[in-house]
């Protein structure tokens, strides 16, 4: 399930193929959401759409002979993911725990404000060997209350950001602004933001934001000192090492919030993002340090989540840190080891990731 | 001189040393990925600086504005590039240079172009 248009139009489908049958069967209500809450709280809004959706499910009961049973579960609540994919795994992992015998699916399902994932979907489960069928419920094109609200906000930025540039003064400016703004915000409601910005939470960020940024400045100011010394030092001592790093932030935002960050910041430069997980290359191993210890994990975590952000321990205490190619000095250390290991971790290094 | 002249110039001054230590880096730093280190970190903070002085020299408040707008463009852009290259460079198997020259990398991804 998601936050669509055609949720309610869904539920009563596939209530009614369950009653259509023989025996007495069960509707599992499934909705997966990304575990980036601390605690419980940000699930008040899943709850509150789990809850419609068995209000929806209950009153279609009514008019199906048979008895059918309604059950609701949220997944994904205790783990960090940003790839969609994530997502449908969930949910084939669900359906085997539970033997179900099909899955069906909204039309207008989407795993955030952004895209519309189906065709994915569709291949995960049908790699997955699941039965599954879109219910067959028209959507039509009518703007939904969550993209007026993402509309609306776009139209506002692009013109606050236009007659800034333009001119407050300037009347041309003023009517083309509007006229871009307008254009902007119909093309971009679907684009811009990946969730529906909520008053309170959006206003906690943008508070936290006033101390965020004068941090991260300072931190782009030291690392650049540190930079000067290394780069004009004659003998010029880097250790580079690569590292592939289990972000725990949940979201697009949060995780280029973060692979920014780390890259303005001392020594450290995300290379490549799969999902949340991030490939580092570290120019010193001073600077690796600072990154598993979630120094800046920490600060991004902050920035979005509150206070409750700072109380997770870094990826390497979390054992979310796997080394791709080792400083020297942790080599050489390991060589003396054994050398065997050293070659494993060797090997171990080419590119593994596959998508493009 | 006033004391307003000395801040720019001081601005200036920073800001042409870090774009100096950028472009020594570039040239002295071994491999893609170090010498994007210098192309992000060091750059940015002097664009930086360069930037901070023009908003003081024109001092109104729309020139600051837009000094802030461009400044906010150039910290999400210079990483976001630094990452574009980065990414691009290691989907082509380039090997990440090490101090114990590169041998641990280069038997593996010993096919790159």
């Amino acid at each position: 399930m998601s936050p669509s248009p055609t949720l309610e139009e869904t539920v009563e489908y596939a209530v009614d193929a369950v009653g259509r049958r023989e025996d007495d069967g069960t509707v599992h209500l499934v909705l997966t959401v990304p575990g980036h809450h601390v605690g419980k709280e940000g699930l008040e809004r899943d709850e509150k759409l789990l809850a419609t959706a068995e209000g929806y499910a209950t009153e279609a009961t009514e008019t199906v002979e048979d008895s059918v049973s309604i059950r609701t579960s949220l997944l994904g609540a205790d783990e960090y993911f940003s790839d969609p994919l994530n997502h449908f795994e969930l949910l084939v992992d669900y359906v085997a725990e539970h033997d179900l015998d099909r899955v069906i699916i909204d039309p207008d399902y989407s795993v955030d404000a952004t895209a519309h994932v189906l065709q994915d979907m569709e291949t995960v489960l049908s790699e997955a060997d699941i039965r599954y069928e879109v219910a067959p419920v028209s959507s039509g094109w009518r703007p939904t209350g969550p993209e007026l609200v993402r509309g609306g906000i776009i139209a506002v930025i692009a013109f606050a950001f236009y007659v800034a540039l333009g001119g407050p003064t300037y009347t041309f400016a003023l009517w083309t602004g509007a006229v871009t703004a307008l254009i902007a915000a119909v093309l971009l409601r679907n684009v811009a933001f990946e969730r529906t910005p909520h008053v309170g939470p959006a206003l906690a960020t943008l508070g936290r934001a006033v101390l965020f940024v004068p941090y991260l400045l300072w931190e782009i100011a030291k690392a650049n000192v540190q930079f000067a010394y290394v780069v004009l030092h004659p003998s010029l001592p880097i250790d580079p090492c690569l590292d592939r790093v289990d972000a725990a932030v949940g979201d697009g935002l949060s995780v280029t919030a973060f692979a920014n960050s780390i890259t303005l910041t001392p020594g450290t430069l995300t290379v490549d993002t799969v999902g949340n997980e991030l490939l580092v290359h570290s120019l010193a191993p001073s600077a690796r340090e600072d990154l598993v210890e979630g120094v800046h994990e920490r600060a991004v975590r902050f920035l979005f989540y509150g206070r409750e952000g700072l109380e997770l321990p870094g990826p390497a205490a979390r054992d979310d840190v796997d080394p791709v190619v080792q400083p020297a000095e942790a080599v050489s250390r390991a060589e003396s080891d054994s050398e065997s290991e050293v070659e494993t971790e060797a090997d171990a290094n080419p590119r593994g990731d596959t998508d493009d | 001189m006033t004391i307003l002249t000395a801040v720019i110039v001081l601005f200036v001054a920073l800001g042409v040393f870090f774009t100096l230590v950028a472009a020594v880096g570039v040239l002295r730093l071994p491999d893609v990925y170090t010498r994007s280190h210098a192309a992000t970190k060091a750059d940015t903070l002097g664009a930086g600086f360069a930037i901070v002085a023009v908003g003081i020299y024109f001092g109104t408040a729309g020139e600051l504005l837009r000094a802030g707008l461009l400044l906010v463009f150039i910290y999400i852009t210079n990483p976001t590039a630094a990452h574009a290259i980065t990414r691009a460079a290691y989907s082509q198997d380039i090997e990440v240079w090490t101090t114990d020259g590169n041998d641990s990398t280069a038997e593996s991804g010993g096919d790159s172009p």
